[in-house]
């Protein structure tokens, strides 16, 4: 078992560099959080009632996970340290592909097993949609929520010096990120973000996460027509 | 070292396409999208949606000034500077006149008007918490276009080709095409807008002008408060 050790030791940041990763963090975080934050504690007042489509709500999900997807990833890139750091690199297929198969017949299984089988599906949409649209919309979502998993660790560890309390602050932030859809939506995705970095540490790789958060979400939006 | 530091023109381009991309890319491909919808979407407007729309712009300036930070670049660069009474206040009026100029000449000559709040038929009975968090939205809304199209992307793309006609031709493309939700004509409309506040952020070096001159014309035009 691989467990991710930290590269970076906080007391060889020179000053100048810790202030830049304060400030690549700070930046990163008010993306991801200032959004849901305000939403949720905003005063409801004046809200109508409408309707909402499926064409609209999957663009608004493909978006929502691909700008900060795009916007995380180009910031590990033009890191110091690179995207290896980050642990994002090539698939290892030896060692990854029998995780991706594990992990992918739990979700299926979980899926199979949940009260969402039962639901209709509500919205109609045409099939082009439900075919590629939706898939996109999965995958770009399981690899925006595990890549900024990635690197709210990685980052919050080389600040910190402390992988659980790096594991346990990016999970606590990335469950705020859902705040907007509730305080249970917030804690369920925390716990499913500690499930993530967990995997993420021991086992150094976001491939066979994504594999199986994608295979969840396309499950359920094809199934229950929800994004 | 990192790839992105050994090859700086690579990580320029690679830093615009993100940036651009991550901040812009659901304001040109969602109405292609909407478009296959069958029916069309009942309008709404709520506070917690004005919120979420004053934050998504505004949550995206830390990041841009972090970009610009990590660039090596010095703030002056990218357009910040003090506000000069002696020369500023007449770039204000300049651009204010030049978005007017713009959208009156192509109103007199297509007669049709901007997507605007005005002909949002909610706004009509709209409480005065609806309208300031309006007003934010405009406000917010013109300081990061400005900071993003005029302030970053002008440097940015002089340090990728070497040549301002690149930058502010494509610069003002960009601005243009965001606008896809006010169909084509809305596109023409400010991409030659951003033509013209480009030609002029290069004789202001200075962003402040025209970042007010935007807030400004947003507000006044969506006649929010009349």
């Amino acid at each position: 078992m691989r467990v991710m050790r930290p590269t970076v030791n906080p007391t060889a940041l020179t000053q100048e560099h810790r202030k830049k990763l304060i400030f690549e963090v700070s930046a990163i975080l008010c993306l991801l959080l200032l959004k849901p934050v305000v939403v949720a504690l905003i005063p409801r007042e004046g809200e109508r009632a409408g309707y909402y489509f499926f064409g609209d709500q999957v663009a608004s999900r493909v978006h929502e996970a691909f700008s900060p997807l795009i916007l995380v990833l180009f910031v590990m890139w033009a890191s110091q340290e690179g995207m290896s750091h980050f642990q994002i690199r090539r698939p290892d297929w030896y060692s990854d592909s029998t995780a991706i198969v594990a992990l992918v017949g739990i979700a299926s299984a979980a899926f199979v097993a949940s009260p969402a089988t039962g639901v209709d599906i509500t919205l109609p949409r045409p099939l082009f949609l439900t075919i590629g649209l939706v898939f996109l919309a999965c995958l770009l979502s399981a690899t925006h929520l595990v890549v900024i998993q990635a690197y709210l660790i990685t980052r919050l560890r080389d600040l910190s010096n402390s992988l659980p309390l790096a594991v346990t602050l990016a999970s606590f932030c990335f469950g705020i990120s859902f705040v907007d859809w509730g305080w249970g939506s917030a804690l369920i995705a925390s716990i499913l973000a500690l499930l993530i970095s967990v995997l993420f540490v021991v086992r150094q790789t976001v491939w066979p996460q994504i594999a199986c958060l994608a295979t969840l979400l396309t499950l359920w939006a094809v199934r229950t027509g929800q994004l | 070292m990192s790839l992105a530091t050994q090859n700086p023109k690579k990580r320029i381009a690679v830093e615009v396409v993100c940036l651009f991309t991550g901040f812009h890319l659901f304001a040109i491909i969602g109405p292609f999208v909407m478009s296959f919808e069958p029916l069309l979407r009942a309008a709404s407007l709520s506070t917690a949606n004005l919120a979420y729309f004053i934050a998504a712009a505004f949550s995206s300036i830390p990041l841009i000034l972090f970009v610009m930070k990590s660039s090596g670049a010095e703030w002056s660069e990218f357009g910040f500077r003090k506000w000069r009474w002696s020369i500023d206040p007449a770039y204000l009026f300049i651009a204010l006149g030049t978005f007017f100029f713009v959208h009156f000449a192509a109103y007199w000559i297509s007669y049709r008007d901007l997507h605007f709040a005005a002909q949002n038929p909610l706004m009509s009975d709209a409480t005065w918490v609806t309208k300031t968090l309006m007003t934010i939205r405009y406000l917010v809304a013109g300081f990061s276009e400005e900071l993003f199209y005029r302030s970053y992307l002008n440097k940015r793309l002089d340090d990728l080709f070497g040549k301002p006609v690149w930058s502010v031709l494509i610069s003002a493309v960009a601005f243009g095409s965001v606008h896809m939700y006010q169909g084509w004509h809305g596109v023409l409309v400010i991409g030659i807008d951003g033509l013209l506040l480009a030609l002029l952020y290069r004789l202001t070096k200075n962003v402040l002008p025209l970042a007010l001159a935007h807030a400004t014309f947003n507000c006044i035009l969506s006649r929010i408060w009349l």
